[in-house]
């Protein structure tokens, strides 16, 4: 009976409703998207590194050397040699290793140069290994493993030629144009950086870098190598490593063993700590977010309220004729509440549903860009909490106008007035 | 911030001794690398991975013992005994009591500094727990035992999940997001 005087009162004021409606739909939608991308970036980097151990670099701030070897973002400080991968390789507690060399690309997405370990041991997620969507890992010079994002926009089939350029601009005018590569395999997505990669071996890098100097090209034409050439390559510098122990107790030894590498300084960084340590820097921008998304939530309930108030005005001799025909002074209260609760209702069900939509819309954009997969789906655990935090809020604001519709109801509402 | 002049200090200081081994072939051997050897700050890392777990803490000796040098008399030379006494022990942090954990190893190491004076200390204990998952937290008391010692940087990776802190006297309990 109530519910049914509040949505017909509702519709009859259907302008200011609405309106009311689209701010609450917005400062929600926002909310719950800043707490959805915020949650979903986290998983999404954590997931990356799920696997590895350690990851070695030539010696920087952890950070920088995360994002670059991890997540192709920023550039190396330094090479490291090759022989003192082999060698930190070879040690007992280590189980694996996966050379990285990068610096190349193909029309923007990021080569690396890696050998058949990537494919053998890299892990993400719940411990899942690489999977070939088509074709094998390469076995040779010339040859290359795309990420599946990389072969679906390019659109790569197996067997299609690719030169890799110079540099990791999306434009590059030093281009390895003599040394085409083809495609002999394509990986299955992952979700992580991964997708957006190109994967080379080792001796493919030095092959397309034969006889350059000091980061140029040397004159005329590079022909394509012969076998004899081939064979001979050796890959000399890395950009970095990750490493799988035997045993997750010795992550520390290995790491302060490797800190301390004579020949050569070398940083050794945990990829889960380096991610805290990145989540606590950027927690203070995430509070601030957070605090302004919650202000503008509050503004929006405000408003609200206020709309609710100015109806009063109108619907006073509304209210007297309810008291009139025997409606109670509690019946006028929750009558003005259920209408709170009614476009509150309404604008959660149309923010989550925005969202979903502006979400969908988002991921390829997401994925192709920042190598970010979100889920479509805005919600975790505690985003019924944030609702009915939200849902009380509004109805201890939605009490005012019901409280003072309340008190005046009888006594002002059929006076007639000139 | 402070970090990264660190880098920078080092990365140039790094520079420099290329110079000059390039400029003296007979120094082209002598590599040098220096630690952060800080006074106040401590670094500790702990894993537990299945039963066993490691506790690793890297210090200035003077944040422990007060003082770097050559103890110069009794008084000096008790002080410096105790204090290297309490570190060995162990008795300056306790684990969680619920995942009954015991000591059931521990290594101390002594380390000049490249520069005279500074000595470093290591210290690594050996742990097992019986109810690995129930351990939440480590406390430390080493703030009120070692008044000289202000901040300790923690790296920790505990069942697979790995973190940072920072403890002092007035946060001294690691807790671990389980």
């Amino acid at each position: 009976m109530l519910l049914t005087l509040a949505r017909q009162s509702l519709w009859h004021r259907r302008g200011t409703v609405l309106m009311t409606l689209l701010s609450l739909t917005i400062s929600i939608a926002l909310l719950l998207g800043i707490d959805h991308l915020r949650l979903e970036a986290k998983r999404s980097f954590t997931s990356t590194v799920s696997g590895t151990d350690l990851i070695v670099g030539a010696r920087s701030g952890q950070l920088n050397l995360l994002l670059y070897s991890v997540f192709r973002l920023g550039n190396a400080t330094n090479n490291i040699s090759y022989q003192h991968y082999q060698q930190l390789a070879s040690h007992p507690q280590v189980a694996w290793a996966i050379p990285m060399a990068l610096g190349d690309s193909h029309r923007g997405f990021r080569v690396i140069g890696t050998n058949g370990d990537y494919f053998r041991y890299f892990r993400y997620g719940q411990q899942q290994q690489l999977a070939f969507a088509q074709g094998q890992a390469f076995a040779g010079v010339y040859q290359v493993v795309l990420g599946a994002a990389v072969a679906e926009k390019l659109g790569y089939q197996l067997g299609a030629q690719i030169i890799l350029s110079h540099g990791v601009g999306a434009v590059s005018f030093t281009q390895h144009k003599d040394q085409p590569f083809s495609v002999v395999g394509i990986l299955a997505p992952t979700g992580t950086p991964v997708d957006q990669s190109v994967h080379v071996s080792l001796e493919s890098i030095e092959a397309i870098h034969l006889g350059w100097q000091g980061g140029t090209p040397r004159l005329g034409k590079t022909p394509k190598l012969s076998e004899e050439q081939l064979k001979k390559l050796q890959p000399k510098v890395l950009t970095a490593f990750m490493l799988g122990l035997k045993s997750k107790v010795a992550t520390f030894a290995i790491q302060r063993q490797i800190n301390e590498f004579k020949a050569e300084p070398l940083t050794a960084i945990l990829p889960g700590a380096a991610l805290a340590e990145l989540w606590q820097m950027l927690a203070m921008v995430e509070n601030m977010l957070l605090l302004v998304t919650l202000l503008v939530l509050i503004a929006a309930l405000i408003g609200m309220v206020t709309t609710l108030l100015a109806a009063m005005k109108e619907r006073q001799r509304e209210m007297a004729i309810l008291r009139a025909v025997g409606a109670r002074p509690w019946q006028l209260f929750w009558l003005i509440e259920l209408e709170v609760l009614c476009i509150s209702l309404g604008s959660m069900v149309s923010a989550i549903l925005l969202l979903c939509a502006g979400l969908a819309a988002a991921r390829p954009v997401l994925s192709s860009q920042y190598g970010l997969v979100i889920s479509w789906l805005p919600w975790h655990n505690h985003s019924a909490i944030l609702l009915a935090a939200f849902m009380t809020l509004a109805l201890l604001l939605g009490a005012i106008p019901s409280y003072l519709t309340y008190r005046q109801s009888l006594a002002q509402g059929l006076q007639v007035r000139l | 911030m402070k970090n990264s002049y660190l880098v920078l200090s080092k990365r140039l200081s790094l520079a420099f001794m290329a110079v000059v081994a390039l400029l003296n072939p007979a120094l082209s051997h002598a590599e040098e690398q220096h630690g952060a050897h800080q006074h106040g700050k401590a670094s500790l890392t702990f894993v537990l991975d299945g039963n066993e777990a490691e506790l690793v803490l890297n210090t200035a000796a003077a944040n422990i013992v007060g003082f770097e040098h050559q103890p110069g008399n009794a008084a000096e030379q008790q002080q410096q005994q105790q204090q290297l006494d309490m570190l060995k022990s162990g008795a300056w942090f306790s684990l969680a009591a619920a995942a009954n954990c015991n000591i059931s190893g521990q290594d101390f190491r002594q380390e000049q500094g490249s520069e005279k004076d500074h000595v470093d200390l290591y210290v690594n204990f050996q742990i097992l727990c019986q109810a690995p998952l129930k351990l939440s937290d480590i406390s430390f008391t080493l703030f009120s035992q070692s008044p000289a010692l202000e901040r300790i940087t923690v790296q920790y990776l505990v069942n697979g999940e790995a973190g940072v802190a920072e403890l002092s006297a007035e946060v001294s309990v690691l807790k671990f997001s389980q």
